[in-house]
């Protein structure tokens, strides 16, 4: 036998081994399409587990965490500050791989990145970066970041999330608009294809910085029916699978063999968010009127106990500067006193421009009848989703029913929320529904001020003024639930998911 | 025969080029812009602005519709507004499972359908009959995405004779094959319904006919007067049917292709219309108007097949 | 088309006594029309049938499996699925006839018109069916909504605008057939005029088919609206509707499968009533039927 051909026969072999001992992880997600996969424009919870697993920070969030205060090092070997916080330098890890052949990880890639995070042409996280002054490389393997004034959690700026992910320069240079379909970054995956409507697939970054990943492949299947994912799920043909907010399902799977439920935070914050500026609801009494009916213990026992929470505050649970604060208790004659006060009569109309999402459906039409019972109907406007988005923009909704998580301090949610600058239908505008414009003065002084038990008083007293004015009335928080066959080992405990679903890791394995 | 379909592929052109003026406007009124789904809906104002400049949807509808007219009359289909790529090839990439699933659906449907509306038609008002006629209504009446489902708890998880994910494993064809059996039996269940209904009124009609009861009196064997004779003129209605109903198969086949997660055209379809990519959705309707088109060739074709007597000129 | 139309059905006189005689003889047609009216008066009275307020949600009683108090069980929010089912009738009722008699109604004198016409009216009505059934009917549907808005009216719209192509080629088909009798020479030979002949001597005669048709397009039209809301577009809630209360009760498929399952056999039951009828009324215009 000729040599060539032994070494073909080997290396046949040795391939049909290798797809042999190949360990592929099918990970359901409840969504048609991904939508981006550019860590600094990806929002939607199809989107963001995926930019974990490609991507690193310069610090990160432990696995399973979604605390700031246990951030550990990533890209970054080591960093220190000046005494005034205003200095970071930040000292990177020697022979990190991009992806593919788009070489060493040096500094110039992370200032590039940062820049690019608070660019707002190519980030959507462009307004947290607004405190940095510059960003330079020193050398090749040091970034020095200068700031305007010191900003308490500035480090959850440079983590594994949103715009403190590092990308390829040269890849984002080499690819431009396609980068967002062919992500290359440092993470323990490297993405493989994408075909619309169906898969993601991610393989194995052999060079991975803490050693080569455990899984060979992921495929990330988008399965946007419920229970055809379930069944998929229960045949065995996926491992891990997104779930259904919703109790049965949790008590469902929690009764099939070998299957491991949780449920996982941060929460996503459910505000039904009243337009001030729209007839009825510019009547402040109204507005007291609509709270007052909304009763939040059902809603939360609508949702399921085990997978949703009563709310706090305007701010979700556990962002830094969330403030418990009182709200209108729920009281039907009260709302209707308060509507007769104001001299309506008979059912009163509030408009409402719906998504056909089903979930979000679900919780508008509990509203609808809760808000009934008070004498106010709730008309509901039922739309596709992006008609949905495009509509509460162009500020046509009354009441605007919203779910979202952001970055865990409150300056973001609230910035984006209830600060006058990001009313919806101006330049600036962001998700100021309710054209909230009372707490203007303390956003804005919560962010310069140093002293961070003076800080979070002024968050505090801002969440107040929104919750009395009526701008948004707190309905639940949603938490995420997912669930893995127990062959499946994460690799560190999972309980929290800063990004809104499991991190697949190099030392994730499949049995 | 060539002539004949370059003739009709010519006569189609107007039609095609109403489908494609008619998609263009329509997608257009429709609220929303792509600029969504490539951005994400935290972006700024400005930021969207300026992809809607890059990807030309500023410009006057007139010359955004010239553009696309030049474009399609050099037969290119151009690029998808949200990933960039050629439509040409995602349409290359989800065309043959379209093809797979349809035809088996129809063969399915036939070949249930067909001896179905025969046995129905000979045991008229009998048991059999009514039983054929409720069980095709059954089909009618779910909706595809409730039978899937139904399907799939039956055979997939309990049986576990076909997958749930019926695109795993592509490249073997008998696990592809395995993997077509349940969308093709769920999409089928519709055809069997109408092409049922089609054959048996089509048969009580044949069977009272003069040369069927002449066939008869002459003594020649009741299955053969059926089975031959008096089917051959059932056909062309049922072609018919079926030519008719492949825009319904085609739309329909969205709630399969999303319950059995396949790849197909309709599910494309729905998905650019969702995410408001009008250069796929347009470049979609190209591709499915034209495949209309074939079909009702390929329908007339066939009448030319099954009956001699019609004349394909 | 024309290949079609050529095996279509001779005309025929309706000759009542006999016809009715066939009808009943296989009970189908009476059966079918028993149907009928009971589902219309479970529409008209459901005030006062249905056992409960079909929007009332009761948390305690979330996704509660068929019992004695919910003979089909209640939804995710609790609501009585029967209560719901039945007030659903009215509204999938009302959609489906409408949508389908205007649909028949439009595409028949169209058809009617293209056929007996022919030459340049002819090209032209041909031409523009040629152009809607390009569109596979579900996308055309789902389009049509998206630009008009979700309400019951621009639902009934989308539906009827589906549902005329094939009644136009259906008509034409027939009308052409027709056309070639000697009945029609007959007519024009007495000096009748266009119209007359079409609506008295050509429609009557080509009705079975339509009606037939017709009777498979009603639940066509009921199910539409659940495809709709599946894919995207439904009525606005808490109207409760068969296809809605399918939609919703598919997200709670694997817990509570009587949510999807009790509508869906509601709509069977219009079919197979709805057949019935369809079937005997086509028996009753054939004067061949076996005796």
């Amino acid at each position: 036998m000729k040599p060539y051909l032994l070494a073909a026969t080997a290396a046949f072999a040795l391939a049909s081994l290798g797809a042999q001992a190949q360990t592929t992880l099918n990970v359901g997600m409840s969504a048609a399409d991904v939508n981006q996969l550019d860590p600094h424009r990806a929002t939607t919870t199809q989107d963001k587990p995926l930019t974990a697993w490609v991507f690193n920070g310069l610090v990160r969030f432990k696995p399973g965490s979604a605390s700031l205060e246990g951030l550990e090092p990533d890209l970054a070997e080591r960093w220190e500050s000046s005494p005034d916080k205003t200095t970071w330098t930040f000292h990177l890890r020697k022979g990190v791989k991009f992806h593919g052949d788009y070489g060493e990880l040096t500094a110039d890639d992370v200032v590039f990145s940062l820049k690019r995070a608070g660019d707002q042409k190519s980030s959507s996280f462009y307004a947290d970066y607004a405190p940095i002054e510059s960003i330079e490389a020193v050398d090749p393997y040091t970034v020095r970041i200068k700031l305007k004034q010191a900003v308490p959690a500035f480090l959850g700026l440079v983590t594994n999330y949103h715009g403190g992910f590092v990308v390829s320069r040269k890849a984002i240079e080499k690819l431009g608009e396609n980068f967002r379909l062919n992500p290359i970054g440092t993470g323990p995956f490297k993405f493989d294809a994408y075909k619309p409507n169906e898969s993601v697939t991610f393989t194995a970054h052999k060079e991975y910085f803490r050693g080569a990943p455990k899984i060979d492949r992921i495929v990330y299947r988008l399965i946007p029916a419920d229970s055809a994912r379930d069944l998929a799920f229960s045949s065995g043909e996926l491992d891990v699978v997104y779930g259904r907010q919703d109790q049965k399902w949790v008590e469902r799977l929690k009764k099939e063999k070998g299957v491991e439920v949780t449920v996982l935070r941060p929460a996503e914050l459910g505000l039904l968010h009243l337009n001030t500026k729209m007839k009825p609801l510019d009547d402040k009494r109204v507005r007291q009127a609509v709270a007052h009916a909304i009763n939040q213990k059902q809603i939360v026992s609508f949702k399921g106990d085990l997978t949703a929470d009563p709310p706090v505050s305007v701010v979700p649970t556990g962002y830094l500067g969330t403030a418990e604060t009182p709200m209108l208790p729920h009281d039907v004659n009260k709302a209707k006193a308060l509507l007769k006060e104001a001299g309506f009569t008979g059912p009163l109309a509030v408009k409402s421009v719906q998504s056909t999402l089903p979930s979000m459906l679900n919780t508008a039409q509990i509203l609808q009848s809760q808000l009934k019972q008070a004498g106010i109907d709730l008309q509901l406007e039922v739309v596709d989703h992006q008609t949905f988005h495009a509509n509460i923009r162009k500020d046509l909704s009354g009441a605007t029913y919203y779910t979202a998580a952001r970055f865990p301090v409150a300056d973001v949610y609230l910035t984006q929320f209830f600060h006058s600058r990001s009313i919806v239908g101006t330049p600036t505008a962001v998700t100021n529904f309710s054209h909230c414009a009372v707490a203007d003065k303390e956003i804005e002084a919560a962010r310069t001020e140093p002293d961070l038990a003076k800080q979070k008083e002024l968050w505090a007293t801002a969440q107040k003024k929104i919750i009395e004015e009526v701008c948004a009335v707190p309905l639940f928080e949603q938490l995420q639930v997912w669930a893995y066959k127990t062959n499946v080992d994460f690799g560190y405990k999972l309980t929290d998911a800063i990004h809104l679903g499991p991190v697949i890791t190099e030392a994730t394995t499949k049995k | 025969m060539l002539r004949f379909i370059a003739k009709r592929l010519l006569l189609a052109l107007p039609t095609l080029w109403a489908v494609l003026t008619l998609v263009f406007l329509l997608v257009r009124v429709v609220p929303g812009d792509p600029t969504i789904i490539v951005l994400g809906d935290q972006a700024s104002p400005a930021a969207r602005e300026q992809l809607r400049q890059r990807l030309g949807l500023d410009k006057p509808l007139l010359v955004q519709y010239g553009e696309f007219m030049v474009q399609i009359a050099q037969g290119d289909l151009g690029r998808s507004l949200v990933t960039n790529r050629p439509i040409s090839a995602d349409v290359a990439a989800v065309l043959p499972y379209t093809i797979e699933l349809t035809l088996a659906a129809l063969f399915i449907g036939s070949l249930i359908g067909v001896p179905l509306g025969v046995v129905a038609a000979q045991r008229r008002d009998g048991f059999v009959d009514w039983l054929a006629r409720i069980v095709s209504l059954a089909g009618l009446s779910f909706p595809a995405f409730v039978s899937g489902i139904l399907l799939l708890i039956a055979f997939a998880v309990e049986l576990r004779w076909f997958p749930v994910i019926s695109t795993v494993n592509t490249s073997d064809p008998l696990e592809r094959l395995r993997a077509l059996a349940l969308p093709a039996i769920n999409l089928g269940l519709i055809m069997v319904a109408y092409v049922t209904r089609v054959t048996r009124s089509g048969m009580l009609k044949a069977l009272s006919e003069d040369y069927v009861r002449t066939a008869r009196a002459k003594g020649l064997p009741s299955r053969l007067v059926v089975w031959r004779h008096a089917l051959r003129n059932v056909l062309i209605p049922v072609v018919t049917v079926i030519g008719l109903y492949l825009g319904v198969l085609i739309g329909n086949a969205v709630l399969t292709e999303i319950v059995f997660n396949r790849p197909g055209l309709g599910k494309l379809i729905v998905s650019a219309l969702n995410q408001r990519d009008y250069a796929l959705l347009q470049g979609l309707m190209v591709v499915t108007a034209l495949a209309i088109v074939f079909a009702n060739i390929l329908t007339d074709l066939t009448y030319g097949l099954v009956d001699p007597r019609v004349k394909t000129a | 088309m024309s290949a079609a139309a050529a095996v279509a059905a001779p005309p025929v006189a309706i000759a009542a006594p006999s016809a009715w005689k066939r009808a009943t003889r296989s009970g189908g047609l009476a059966i079918g029309l028993v149907l009928v009216v009971a589902m219309a008066l479970i529409a008209l009275l459901a005030p006062w049938i249905s056992p409960y307020d079909p929007d009332a949600q009761d948390v305690i009683m979330k996704l509660e499996p068929p019992s004695a108090e919910h003979w089909f069980g209640t939804d995710a929010f609790g609501r009585d699925v029967l209560s719901r089912v039945i007030w659903g009738s009215r509204v999938s009722l009302f959609v489906g006839t409408v949508a389908t008699l205007a649909g028949v109604l439009i595409g028949t004198i169209i058809g009617i018109i293209s056929g007996y016409y022919g030459g340049i009216v002819d090209k032209l009505i041909t031409a523009a069916t040629d152009v809607l059934l390009s569109f596979p009917q579900l996308i055309m549907g789902l389009i049509l909504v998206a630009v008009l808005g979700p309400t019951l009216f621009n639902l009934i719209l989308a539906i009827t605008i589906t549902a005329v192509p094939a009644f136009i080629r259906v008509a034409r088909g027939s009308t052409l057939a027709m056309k070639e009798r000697d009945f029609i020479d007959a007519c024009r030979a007495l000096g009748f005029g266009d119209l007359r002949i079409m609506f008295l001597h050509v429609m009557p005669n080509i009705m079975d088919e339509v009606v037939v048709m017709g009777s498979l397009w009603l639940a066509a039209a009921i199910r539409t609206e659940s495809t709709l809301a599946f894919i995207g577009l439904g009525v606005p809630p808490p109207t409760a509707t068969w296809g809605g209360i399918i939609r919703e009760g598919f997200d709670n498929l694997l817990d509570a499968p009587w949510l999807s399952v009790f509508p869906s056999l509601a709509i069977l039951a219009v079919m197979i009533a709805l057949n019935l009828v369809g079937d005997g009324l086509r028996d009753a215009t054939d004067p061949r039927t076996p005796q």
